[in-house]
C-alpha cells in the first residue's frame, strides 16, 4: 500500500467522528422548535419564582408539549441537572413553571422540551440575591417567653423561698431568755450568704452580653450567624496577618508555636518528626544564621518572609531556642 | 410517761456517743482515709503543673472518670432529698431516725461532686472565668446555677432541723468535748431553748424547705442530664435523659443510704432505732427503682435499635458487643436485675442481703455513668478513627481520693454533729403513744 493511500484513509477516519458529531448536534436543529423563556432578572432566596415558556414549531404553537425546568445542582459530590418543575403547554403553546428558590448558587438553569424529535434545551442564567436561608434551621428553639426574664423569675422565686426559710431563723435567738450574743451570728451569716449568692447570680446573668441583646426588643441575639448556601463567610478568628500585626507583644515561645515551627520541630524543639532537632548541638549558631535559614527555608522547610516574621521576632525565637534543653 | 423518759435518755446517750468515738480501728480508719485524700492532692498538684495532659482525656474523648464521678456523686445526693423531704412531706413516721444521715449524705456528696468539676476543668481559675464570662444560654451554666442553689438549700435543710439537737449537744456535752466544739454548738444552736415561738419558726422554716428542695433536686439532675442530651452526640441524643438520670440518681441514692445506714448502725450501735423495717422499706424503694431503670433501658435502646441508623449501629455494637459490652451487661444483670431479685425473695431480703444488693447498685451505677460519658464520646461524629481512653494514674488517684473524701467527711460529720434527729424521734414516739392511748380509750364497737 502506498503512503498516499494511507494518508487518505487516515483523513477519512479523522473526519468520520466530526461528521457524526455534526449530525448529532445539527440534525435536531434542523427540525427545531423555538423555545422562548421569560424569567425574572433577579430572584431572592426563599422566593417562589415563575418562569414562562412558549414553544413554537415553524411558527405554530406547540400544544400539549411536555416542558421541564432544571438547574445545575450537586448531591454528594455528583453534579448535574436537577429538575425542579414540569408543566404542559396550553393552546397558545406556553406554560408556566413554578419553583422555590432554595439556594444561592443555583444560577445556571435550562428549560427542557420533550418534542417528537427528542429533548431540546434552552439554557439561561438568573441572578440570585440574599434572602432567608432555607437549607438549615436555626439552632435552638425560639420560644418568646423562654428568655432571660423567665430564668430570672424562676431563680428569684427559688432564692426568695430559701431566703425566707433562713429569715425565719432570725427570730429564734430573739426569743431566748438570756439573750445569747453568740447565737445571733449564724442565722445572720446564713441570710447574708444567701442574699450575696442570689444577688451575685442575678448580676452575672443580667450583665452578660447575651442577656443585653435579649433584653432589648427587636435586637435578638443570634447564637449562630446565618450563612447562605454558597456564601463565603469571613473567618472571625486570628489569622496569619493578624499575627504579624500583634506579634510585637508575643514572646519567643508564643511565636515559636504560632508561626508553626512547633508543628515540624516539636514543642520541645528536639524530636520534630518533619524538621528534626533544632536545640542543643543542632541549635542555630547565631541570630543571623537563623534569620538566613528562616528566610531561605533549607531542605524542605518553608521560607518565612519579612511580612510573616520580622527580624526582631526571629531574634525572640532565637532567644527562646537557647533556653530549651538538648533532650527532654 | 416514765417509760418515755428512760427511752429518751438512752436515745440521747446513743446520739451523743459518736462524739466520743475513739479506739485504734477508728484512728486507723481516719488515718487511712486521710492518706488516700492526701495522695489525691499530690496527683492533683501533678495535674495542675502538667495540665490535663496528665489525664488520658484528649480531643476526641474529652470527658472521662472525673465527669462520671461528678454525675455519680450528684446522683447520690438524691438520697437525702428524696428520703427526707418526700417522707417528711408525706408525714411518714418511720423516716425520723434516718433523715439526718440521709441529709448529710446529700451535702457531703454534693461537695465531692462539685469538686470533680473543678478538677476536670484543669485550671481551677476557670471557675471564676465561668461565672464572669459564662453564657447563661448554655446547659453548663444552668448546671452551675442549679448546683449552687441545691448546695445552699441542702446545707440549710440539713442545718435547720438539726438546731434542737445541736442545743441538746450544747446542754449535754459541757466538759466532754473540746472548747472549740462547745463554741461551735453554742453558736450553731442559736439560743434554742425549745419555747413555743421557736418551735413555730422552726416548723415554718422546715415546711418551706422541704417543699422547695424536691423540685430543686429533680431539676438538678435533669440539668445534669441535659449537659449530655443537649449536645450533638449520637448516644446522648435522647429525650428521656432527664427522667433516666433522675431515676438513676434516686436509685443510687437509696443504695448509698442503705450502705451508710448499715455501717453507722453497726458502729454507733443504733440497732434499736434503725431497725430491719427501715431496711425493708428502703429495699422496696430500691427494687421499685430498679424496675424503673430496666424500663428506662428498654425504652431508650429498643426505640433506637428498632430504627438503627448508621451512627446508632456503631454505638450499639460497642455498647452491647464491643469494648463496653462487659460493663453494660454487668450493669444490666448485676446492677439492675440482681438487686431486684435479692429484694424480691424473702430469704435474701435480710439486712446483709439488701446491703449486698446496694453495693452492686452503686458499682453498676458508677459504671453506667462511665459508659454513658465515655462510650458516648467515642462514637465518631466525623469520618475519623474511633479513639480510645484509659484513665491514667492521676485520674485513678483523684477518683480514689474523691471516694475517700466522701467517707471521711461523713465520718467527721458523725463525729461532730448529731446523726439522729432526737427531737423528731421523741415527738414521733410521744404522738404514737398518745394515739395508742386514744385508741385504748375508744369504746369497743
Ligand atoms: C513545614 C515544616 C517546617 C516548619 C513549619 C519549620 N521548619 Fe524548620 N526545618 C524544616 C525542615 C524539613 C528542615 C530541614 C531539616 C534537615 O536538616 O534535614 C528545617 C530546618 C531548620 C533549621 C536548620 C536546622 C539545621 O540543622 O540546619 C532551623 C534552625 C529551623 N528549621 C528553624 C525553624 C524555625 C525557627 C521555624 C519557625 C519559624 C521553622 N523552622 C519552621 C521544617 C520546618
Amino acid at each position: 500500500m502506498s503512503t498516499c493511500n494511507a494518508k487518505k484513509a487516515l483523513a477519512v477516519l479523522a473526519t468520520l467522528p466530526l461528521v457524526l458529531l455534526l449530525t448529532v448536534f445539527v440534525s435536531p436543529a434542523a427540525g427545531a422548535s423555538n423555545i422562548e423563556v421569560q424569567a425574572p432578572d433577579q430572584v431572592t432566596v426563599g422566593e417562589s419564582v415563575t418562569v414562562t415558556v412558549t414553544v413554537t414549531n415553524a411558527g405554530e404553537p406547540v400544544v400539549g408539549g411536555e416542558v421541564a425546568l432544571a438547574f445545575v445542582g450537586g448531591v454528594g459530590g455528583e453534579s448535574g441537572w436537577v429538575v425542579v418543575a414540569t408543566a404542559t403547554t396550553d393552546a397558545t403553546g406556553s406554560a408556566s413553571l413554578e419553583y422555590l428558590q432554595r439556594a444561592l448558587d443555583a444560577t445556571r438553569m435550562r428549560v427542557e422540551y420533550f418534542g417528537p424529535d427528542g429533548q431540546e434545551n434552552t439554557e439561561f442564567n438568573i441572578v440570585i440575591v440574599d434572602g432567608p436561608q432555607l437549607h438549615q434551621s436555626d439552632a435552638g428553639a425560639d420560644i418568646p417567653i423562654l428568655g432571660v426574664w423567665w430564668l430570672v423569675v424562676v431563680l428569684a422565686v427559688v432564692w426568695v423561698l430559701i431566703g425566707l426559710a433562713a429569715w425565719r431563723l432570725l427570730s429564734i435567738p430573739r426569743s431566748t431568755r438570756p439573750a445569747a450574743r453568740l447565737a445571733r451570728f449564724v442565722p445572720r451569716l446564713m441570710v447574708g450568704f444567701i442574699i450575696f449568692t442570689a444577688v451575685g447570680m442575678f448580676v452575672v446573668i443580667l450583665t452578660k452580653p447575651e442577656s443585653h441583646a435579649n433584653l432589648d426588643p427587636g435586637q435578638e441575639f443570634d447564637r449562630t450567624p446565618r450563612a447562605l448556601v454558597g456564601q463565603v463567610y469571613e473567618y472571625p478568628g486570628l489569622t496569619a496577618g493578624d499575627l504579624a500585626q500583634t506579634s510585637n507583644e508575643l514572646d519567643g515561645r508564643q511565636l515559636y508555636v504560632q508561626a508553626g515551627c512547633a508543628s515540624c520541630h516539636s514543642v520541645g524543639g528536639d524530636v520534630g518528626a518533619v524538621g528534626g532537632s533544632i536545640v542543643g548541638e543542632d541549635a542555630p549558631r547565631s541570630v543571623q544564621s537563623l534569620i538566613d535559614e528562616i528566610r531561605e527555608g533549607p531542605k524542605g522547610m518553608p521560607a518565612f518572609s519579612e511580612g510573616t516574621l520580622t527580624e526582631a521576632e526571629i531574634e525572640k525565637i532565637f532567644d527562646y531556642l537557647q533556653t530549651l534543653p538538648a533532650n527532654s | 410517761m416514765a417509760a418515755l423518759t428512760t427511752w429518751e435518755s438512752t436515745l440521747k446517750e446513743r446520739a451523743l456517743a459518736p462524739t466520743q468515738a475513739s479506739g485504734r480501728l477508728y484512728t486507723a480508719w481516719l488515718a487511712g482515709l486521710g492518706l488516700v485524700v492526701a495522695w489525691g492532692f499530690v496527683a492533683y498538684i501533678y495535674q495542675w503543673r502538667n495540665g490535663l495532659y496528665a489525664t488520658d482525656m484528649r480531643d476526641r474523648i474529652s470527658w472521662g472518670l472525673y465527669i462520671s464521678a461528678f454525675v455519680f456523686f450528684i446522683g447520690i445526693s438524691h438520697a437525702g432529698t428524696l428520703i427526707s423531704a418526700i417522707l417528711r412531706a408525706s408525714n411518714a413516721g418511720w423516716r425520723s431516725p434516718i433523715t439526718r444521715i440521709a441529709e448529710s449524705i446529700t451535702v457531703v456528696s454534693l461537695i465531692s461532686g462539685a469538686l470533680f468539676v473543678i478538677v476536670d476543668m484543669g485550671r481551677p481559675d476557670r471557675l471564676y472565668q465561668f461565672w464572669l464570662n459564662g453564657n447563661w444560654q448554655s446547659p453548663l451554666m444552668w448546671d452551675m446555677m442549679a448546683i449552687t442553689i441545691y448546695l445552699t438549700a441542702s446545707v440549710v435543710y440539713l442545718y435547720v432541723p438539726m438546731i434542737p439537737d445541736l442545743a441538746m449537744f450544747r446542754d449535754n456535752l459541757e466538759g466532754r468535748v473540746s472548747r472549740f466544739q462547745m463554741w461551735l454548738y453554742q453558736s450553731l444552736a442559736i439560743g434554742w431553748d425549745n419555747n413555743e415561738t421557736q418551735r413555730r419558726s422552726l416548723a415554718k422554716s422546715i415546711t418551706v424547705l422541704m417543699v422547695l428542695i424536691i423540685p430543686i433536686a429533680v431539676s438538678v439532675h435533669t440539668v445534669v442530664s441535659w449537659i449530655f442530651a443537649m449536645t450533638l452526640r449520637v448516644s446522648w441524643n435522647s429525650t428521656i435523659f432527664g427522667f433516666f438520670f433522675v431515676s438513676g440518681a434516686i436509685y443510687s441514692g437509696v443504695a448509698t443510704l442503705i450502705i451508710v445506714l448499715a455501717v453507722m448502725r453497726r458502729i454507733y450501735h443504733l440497732e434499736e432505732y434503725i431497725t430491719p423495717t427501715h431496711f425493708k422499706y428502703l429495699s422496696y424503694l430500691l427494687a421499685t427503682m430498679s424496675l424503673v431503670m430496666i424500663y428506662g433501658n428498654a425504652s431508650e435502646y429498643i426505640t433506637k435499635g428498632f430504627k438503627m441508623t448508621e451512627e446508632d449501629r456503631f454505638a450499639f455494637e460497642q455498647l452491647f458487643a464491643g469494648d463496653f459490652a462487659s460493663m453494660y451487661w454487668f450493669y444490666f444483670f448485676g446492677g439492675l436485675v440482681l438487686p431486684a431479685l435479692i429484694v424480691a425473695f424473702k430469704p435474701t431480703r435480710t439486712i446483709v442481703g439488701v446491703v449486698i444488693a446496694s453495693v452492686f447498685v452503686d458499682i453498676a451505677m458508677f459504671i453506667e455513668r462511665y459508659f454513658i460519658v465515655v462510650a458516648g464520646l467515642r462514637v465518631p461524629t466525623m469520618p475519623y478513627e474511633p479513639s480510645s481512653y484509659s484513665p491514667t494514674w492521676v485520674e485513678w488517684s483523684i477518683l480514689a481520693s474523691g471516694f475517700a473524701g466522701f467517707m471521711l467527711l461523713l465520718t467527721l460529720f458523725a463525729r461532730f454533729f448529731p446523726i439522729l434527729a432526737v427531737w423528731e424521734m421523741t415527738e414521733e414516739r410521744t404522738s404514737d403513744q398518745t394515739s395508742q392511748h386514744d385508741r385504748e380509750l375508744e369504746p369497743a364497737p
